[in-house]
């Protein structure tokens, strides 16, 4: 489904990127793990179209992604969330996923398609409420943003990119800061999640987390693939097992 | 009625079409724009020459300033909705300035510092608006259209991307919205109703020269924005009311010289605006003063 | 031939002035990561302070111009310690630092309206007929404008690659968090390049009094050419900074040659816009780290 190709990128001299290969296939977990600073975020930041890269080549679904702009990226099928969150502070969590539903959002449709507007503002709502209740936050839906605790808004977070029902969804970091009961409780939304057809590809830090779950993992390290094939295999693998516990 | 409070009324919704329209742009959706004045000058420059030159009737006028102020809102936005905040800020504060200059230099359009007298009353339905009442109900109509036009995009999906853009614009960008795209029409739309306050001025006025647009006047509608409160429409109207009328009143009735009272203005207004910045960012009205006020009630009753 | 040399001297002059006012503000923004618009303040300040002590008090000129610039120093830093440095905390600081830096500008400007009067005055330099340099007529204290500002840069130059303090300085520029860690004083170093951007910008404030004359307005032209010199150049790198002052001089000055002059400033925005619109990053600048990385 995701085809990375060369991937390269630096900044300034220093590589943060430097040959990237690697697939999603559809209706898998794939989990891109590595060290900080392996350039895991560089490479969603690339994908999202949220940098440039200085080579390589990105494909979704067989089209090129290199050169569309992150909104454009979007609409082809393709969600993420933050490692550092970027939920809209000042919106309420039920705004904040209502946001992510599509709808008409010319600045004067209010005036000329009211009609229209209404019904979908009234769909965007249910299908918020509903992801809201699938993480848990129904209960906090008027409370803004920027008023939930960290926990809630990385729920929010996931909750919103779910709520796009991309086809393809990039997760940074889901369970970074989270503590254990909820990190279960997103490992079962996710594996849910796969079940319903969705696939994933996720960022982690934690090698346990994803060992589990995921079908694929990939292994960065210095902005280079160490590694890629099942959990249990990379698990023994000599290069990951060095890159994580240094020489 | 008294003729001194209807002009004082004339002038509030004056200031309500500018600051409800700077704020769309400052408030909402987080553009720092340094050069509204300029747009307001645009509009009224366009709608008095348009008057006083071809002898178009007003309403004709009034369209055409808002819409020449948009061109220019437009333009501005393309070299810096791609940058950061504070390159729009400088191309703002920059295209005010040159403004002010080309209105001083091309003479043989502005007549220069000399400013263009006898522009005339309004016409409309034919009825000449030339009595203070008269005006003051057709203010309050432009005043009240773009405070509903106003609010209305801001209560839309649109408005909800807007803040959004405002909040966090890369967030906005991986949910699909052209934030480029977004920013704008926000500011095209902002310097429309700019464009239509200026209009609006120099046929209440009736002349019109440069030093009535001049950059430390934008320091004024700032003011007005920010101590009312970012993101709220309603707190754009308490501002022009508590700035533009309130606060200059009594400094009328000291006799002080003019350079005195012109920086006196002036350092006021700015010292305020500093100190809503530090002490109170959200101004009088908030944009979740309303919101916050509505949940107590209901927690009220709920408790009770 | 003799008007070019005319032009190019006249770039030269205004180009001085540019380059010091964007070189201060460069410095500035190298550590404080916004357009401060009220660097225009230590501009006026150093002017009428000088003009002050020198001509109402009947001071010395040179310790006027001490003074003045001493002012201007002090004004940038106290403003920073009273309005910039709360404001870095707050959680949407980008706009309220930008937004408090006008107010602050046009504040002090007020405050120059009240105490000063609307009318223009100046140092009452006897007017002194040009010289002949290389073909072009300049005045004795263009001269000094032009012979000064590189002498400055100079030893700017020497402070900021030489000195054990302007080596740190560039540390805490490039990375605030190691200059840290390597025991460096973050804050010191904030109130040292808002104190020596704002000298230079007060420099220039007096060498243009000295060769025009004085008013309460003169800070918001200089204050945007200096913002757009420093765009021009690359945003927050203080040599390139300067050339941009220089390039931005002559640009307007040459192109004076072919409109009219009471356009001249509208030259140095339409160098500023196409910038924006194809080099952002200035002419020398290198293409920043996107924000976006999370």
């Amino acid at each position: 489904m995701l085809t990375v190709k060369g991937l390269k990128k630096s900044f300034g001299g220093v590589h943060a990127v430097r040959d990237c290969n690697f697939t999603v296939k559809e209706g898998s977990i794939t989990a891109l793990i590595g060290p900080n600073g392996a350039g895991k975020t560089t490479v969603f930041n690339l994908i999202t179209g949220l940098l440039r890269p200085d080579a390589g080549d990105v494909r979704f679904k067989g089209e090129p992604l290199t050169d569309l702009q992150s909104h454009e990226i979007f609409h082809a099928g393709i969600a993420r969330t933050f490692q550092l969150l970027r939920i809209f502070p000042k919106l309420s969590a039920i705004e904040n996923l209502m946001i992510a539903q599509p709808g008409s959002e010319g600045m004067f449709d209010m005036f000329t398609k009211t009609k229209r507007i209404r019904d979908e503002e009234q769909t965007k709502h249910e299908r918020a409420v509903e992801y809201l209740r699938v993480v848990g936050l129904e209960k906090k839906k008027d409370l803004k943003g920027g008023d939930l605790s960290y926990g809630q808004q990385k729920l929010l977070d996931i909750a919103r990119c779910l709520s796009t029902e991309a086809d393809l969804i990039l997760l940074d970091e889901p369970v970074a800061g989270v503590n254990p009961t909820l990190r279960e409780g997103i490992k079962k939304l996710l594996v849910n999640l796969k079940k319903q057809g969705k696939t994933i590809l996720l960022i982690e830090h934690d090698m346990n987390f994803v060992m589990g779950m995921s079908d694929k993992v990939i292994v960065l390290d210095h902005g280079e693939e160490i590694a890629e094939g099942k959990p249990s295999a990379v698990k023994k693998n000599k290069k990951v097992i060095k890159a994580y516990l240094g020489e | 009625m008294n003729a001194y409070v209807i002009h004082l009324f004339i002038m509030l919704c004056i200031y309500i079409v500018l600051t409800t329209s700077m704020n769309l742009a400052v408030g909402f959706t987080g553009l720092i724009n340094l050069g509204h004045i300029a747009f307001y000058a645009i509009g009224a420059y366009t709608s008095a020459l348009l008057a006083v030159k071809l002898g178009l009737p007003f309403w004709v006028g009034l369209l055409a300033g808002g819409c020449m102020a948009a061109f220019f809102g437009y333009l501005l936005s393309f070299p810096t909705v791609r940058l950061k905040g504070d390159y729009l800020a400088i191309g703002t504060l920059g295209f005010s300035i040159i403004l002010e200059a080309v209105l001083k230099n091309w003479t043989s359009l502005t007549r220069g510092p000399l400013g263009i007298p006898g522009i005339p009353k309004p016409e409309l339905f034919g009825l000449t608006f030339s009595s203070l009442e008269l005006y003051a109900i057709l203010a309050f109509t432009l005043a009240l259209i773009t405070f509903t036009v106003l609010k209305i995009v801001t209560v839309s999906p649109f408005g909800r991307v807007m803040k959004a853009v405002r909040d966090d614009e890369v967030a906005a960008k991986t949910l699909g919205k052209n934030t480029f795209r977004v920013k704008a029409k926000v500011l095209t739309l902002s310097a429309f109703f700019a464009g239509v306050a200026g209009s609006l001025y120099a046929h209440y006025i009736t002349f019109i020269d440069p030093t009535s647009f001049a950059i430390t006047e934008t320091i004024l509608i700032f003011s007005m924005v920010l101590v009312g409160g970012t993101g709220s429409l309603w707190g754009s109207i308490a501002g022009a009311f508590v700035i533009g009328i309130l606060l200059p009143e009594p400094l009328r009735f000291l006799d002080l010289p003019s350079s005195i009272v012109g920086g006196m203005r002036q350092a006021l207004y700015a010292l305020l605006m500093i100190l809503v910045i530090m002490k109170r960012p959200q101004g009088l009205i908030g944009e979740d003063t309303f919101h916050s006020m509505w949940h107590n009630v209901k927690r009220r009753f709920k408790f009770a | 031939m003799a008007v070019w040399a005319q032009l190019i001297m006249n770039g030269l002059i205004a180009g001085s002035i540019y380059a010091l006012m964007a070189a201060g503000f460069s410095l500035m923004f190298a550590l404080q990561r916004f357009m401060n618009i009220a660097h225009g303040s230590s501009y006026v300040v150093a002017a009428f302070i000088a003009y002050t002590f020198a001509v109402i008090l009947k001071f010395p000129m040179w310790i006027s111009f001490l003074i003045g610039i001493l002012a201007a120093a002090v004004l940038g830093i106290l403003i920073n310690l009273i309005i910039f440095q709360p404001l870095q905390k707050q959680k949407e600081k980008n706009n309220a630092l930008l937004l408090s830096s006008f107010g602050v500008f046009l504040l002090v400007e007020a405050i120059i309206l009240m105490v000063y009067g609307a009318d223009v005055k100046s140092f009452g330099l006897p007017v002194k007929v040009g010289m002949d340099v290389l073909g072009a007529k300049v005045t004795p204290v263009q001269l000094v404008i032009i012979c000064m500002a590189p002498v400055i840069f100079g030893l700017l130059a020497l402070f900021l690659y030489k000195t054990k303090t302007g080596v740190a300085l560039r540390a805490t520029a490039d990375n605030e968090t190691i200059a840290k860690t390597m025991g460096i004083n973050v804050r010191f170093m904030t109130y040292l390049t808002t104190g020596l951007g704002s000298a230079l910008g007060g420099v220039a404030g007096i060498l243009v009094a000295l060769e025009q004359n004085l008013e309460h307005s003169m800070g918001m032209m200089a204050v945007l050419k200096g913002l757009t010199a420093a765009i021009i150049g690359g945003i927050g790198n203080v040599p390139a900074a300067i050339l941009g002052g220089y390039l931005l001089g002559l640009a307007e000055n040459i192109g004076v040659w072919y409109v009219p002059s009471g356009y001249k400033d509208a030259i140095g925005f339409g160098v500023f816009i196409l910038f924006l619109l194809f080099r952002p990053q200035g002419f020398f600048g290198e293409k920043r780290r996107e924000e976006a990385s999370g």
